[in-house]
């Protein structure tokens, strides 16, 4: 039995609005210590990891582990039937192929009770290595979804290079090129600062198409936090009041001997 | 003059410090080519590279020359099996999606049909024509049986020289046939318990193998194969439905069998 109440439904929209474009189907693995969400989009270069807490629920139970699998799409529409500040429960029974969703709007008592039919989605829950990465970028989320949109409008893909100077993003289109040079902010106190943590320097491509869907996340914190190692996936996480949504997207490699193997 | 330059690039290989520091031991060669060969001894160096980054990331190829997107390699399945065709894939590869996606409309729809020589019209209406082949190694018919054959699991058939197929086609797709032979002896079986009767009856007809694409079953069309080819098989001759028998019937071949025939004869093929 699992039943977890969110004071405001509106985090639950931000998280589902935000992998909705990355991940079609998801396991929503309900434990003791909260709800975990793992899922690989379909071409396999983009992960989407999340995690809520049992904490940030004003109430929690799970009994049970329970495995919920659910289709994006789906939940999206029944959760655009609930208000941003209404309080919303999931309900699920041990063995049921259902999930309940209440919306309660405290001010004038109007209960809205939605069921989801459940799907049985083959998906094993992946080891993520934890990885310490080269390379630590903590920035705001408003000046990475901006510089992501922008970098977009020019090409496909952007290279994010990071030193002890700052960060760099810079991008090559057919149209033109761009950059964007990002020092670290010289007071850490600030609200809208950026924080470089550099090992070794790092310089990655990433394809612009997945950073721009991980941006939707942009509602649901201040910071976006990127961790870099070279050749490993880059890590977009955003932290949440009581567990984070992260987001991997494997690097693009490009050099001369990979075109010599494809013609095997 | 070849054999020198090949021994040279060995050497300065191992020895590349004492080649770059006295280049005027090999005076015939023009100064182009330290360079060069320098150049071919980084390529040397970065072909280690790609080995050692796979131990995280998997490279995905793509012909084009700009950089190549990677895939996230974290122990999940890769391949996945289409429930509808039954066809099993790597899900991040395109040539396999491509692959599949190809080989789930021919499975769902039937493959294309070309109407040729080796096949004659036998009956047609406004939404199918059934064509007759009895040449059955002509490339545009043996082709088909042979996608039949590995849909129904089944092993090469044993035929005659008499076998024909009737292939059922709507807008140019063979979504269905039937393939006969021409046999002299089948047996009873009990449907109920399975057994196969020891008594041997005259037969003349036996189905070898039936088959209809997935999106057009049950919708009679082994039902009209068997009837028309019951009256064409043999030239002015209409058999009985007790002539003709069936052989490796699956399940469902079973229950056609049963359905259309009421009892069930089997032969054995090649005998």
């Amino acid at each position: 039995m699992l039943e977890a109440k969110l004071n405001e439904a509106a985090l639950l929209k931000k998280i589902i609005d935000a992998i909705k474009d990355s991940v079609t189907d998801v396991n929503f693995e309900c434990s003791e210590t909260g709800i975990d969400v793992q899922a690989v989009d379909s071409s396999h270069i983009a992960l989407v990891s999340l995690k809520l807490g049992s904490d940030g629920f004003s109430d929690y139970r799970c009994d049970r582990n329970i495995t919920l699998g659910i289709k994006v799409a789906s939940l999206v529409k029944i959760l655009r039937c609930a208000n941003d500040r209404d309080a919303l429960t999931l309900m699920a029974d041990d063995n049921g192929d259902q999930l309940r969703l209440t919306f309660e709007d405290s001010k004038s008592e109007r209960v809205s009770e939605f069921v989801l039919k459940l799907m049985t989605i083959d998906q094993e829950h992946l080891g993520i290595p934890d990885t310490k990465y080269e390379s630590d970028i903590t920035m705001p989320v408003d000046a990475f979804q901006k510089i992501m949109r922008d970098m977009f409008m020019l090409s496909e893909s952007v290279k994010i290079s990071c030193d002890k100077e700052g960060v760099k993003f810079s991008c090559k289109g057919d149209v033109g090129d761009g950059s964007v040079l990002i020092k670290p902010s010289s007071s850490v106190d600030d609200e809208g600062s950026t924080t470089i943590a550099v090992e070794t320097p790092v310089s990655m491509e990433l394809n612009l198409k997945y950073l721009n869907n991980f941006c939707k996340a942009s509602g649901l914190a201040q910071n976006v936090h990127l961790g870099m190692s070279s050749e490993v996936p880059i890590m977009v996480e955003y932290l949440l009041p009581n567990g984070y949504l992260r987001f991997y997207l494997a690097p693009k490699i490009g050099d001369e001997d990979e075109e010599d193997e494809d013609d095997d | 003059m070849k054999t020198y330059r090949a021994k040279r690039k060995y050497l300065s290989e191992s020895e590349d410090d004492v080649f770059s520091s006295s280049p005027t031991q090999s005076p015939e060669t023009s100064p182009l080519q330290p360079p060069n060969e320098s150049r071919l001894n980084i390529k040397a160096a970065q072909a280690v590279s790609p080995c050692q980054k796979r131990a995280k990331v998997v490279k995905k190829p793509a012909k084009t020359k700009a950089p190549v997107q990677m895939t996230l390699s974290l122990g999940q399945t890769t391949s996945t099996t289409c429930k509808t065709c039954g066809m099993t894939y790597q899900v991040a590869y395109g040539p396999d999606i491509s692959a599949h996606k190809s080989f789930h409309s021919t499975a769902l729809n039937g493959p294309k049909w070309k109407p040729s020589v080796s096949a004659v019209v036998v009956d047609k209406s406004k939404t199918y024509t059934v064509y007759k082949s009895r040449l059955l190694s002509h490339p545009c018919v043996s082709q088909f049986l042979k996608l039949v054959n590995s849909e129904l699991n089944a092993p090469e058939p044993i035929l005659s020289s008499q076998a024909a197929v009737y292939v059922y086609v709507v807008d140019q797709r063979a979504v269905g046939c039937v393939l006969v032979d021409r046999i002299t002896k089948c047996r009873h079986v009990d449907i109920q318990t399975g057994t196969l009767g020891l008594k041997e009856y005259p037969a003349v007809m036996g189905v070898s193998r039936m088959y209809v694409s997935q999106l057009f079953r049950r919708t009679g069309i082994v039902t009209k194969l068997l009837d028309l080819a019951k009256s064409d098989f043999i030239y002015g001759m209409e058999l009985e439905k007790n002539q003709v028998a069936f052989t490796q019937p699956s399940e469902g071949g079973l229950k056609v069998a049963e359905n259309w025939a009421g009892t069930v004869r089997v032969y054995r093929e090649g005998e």
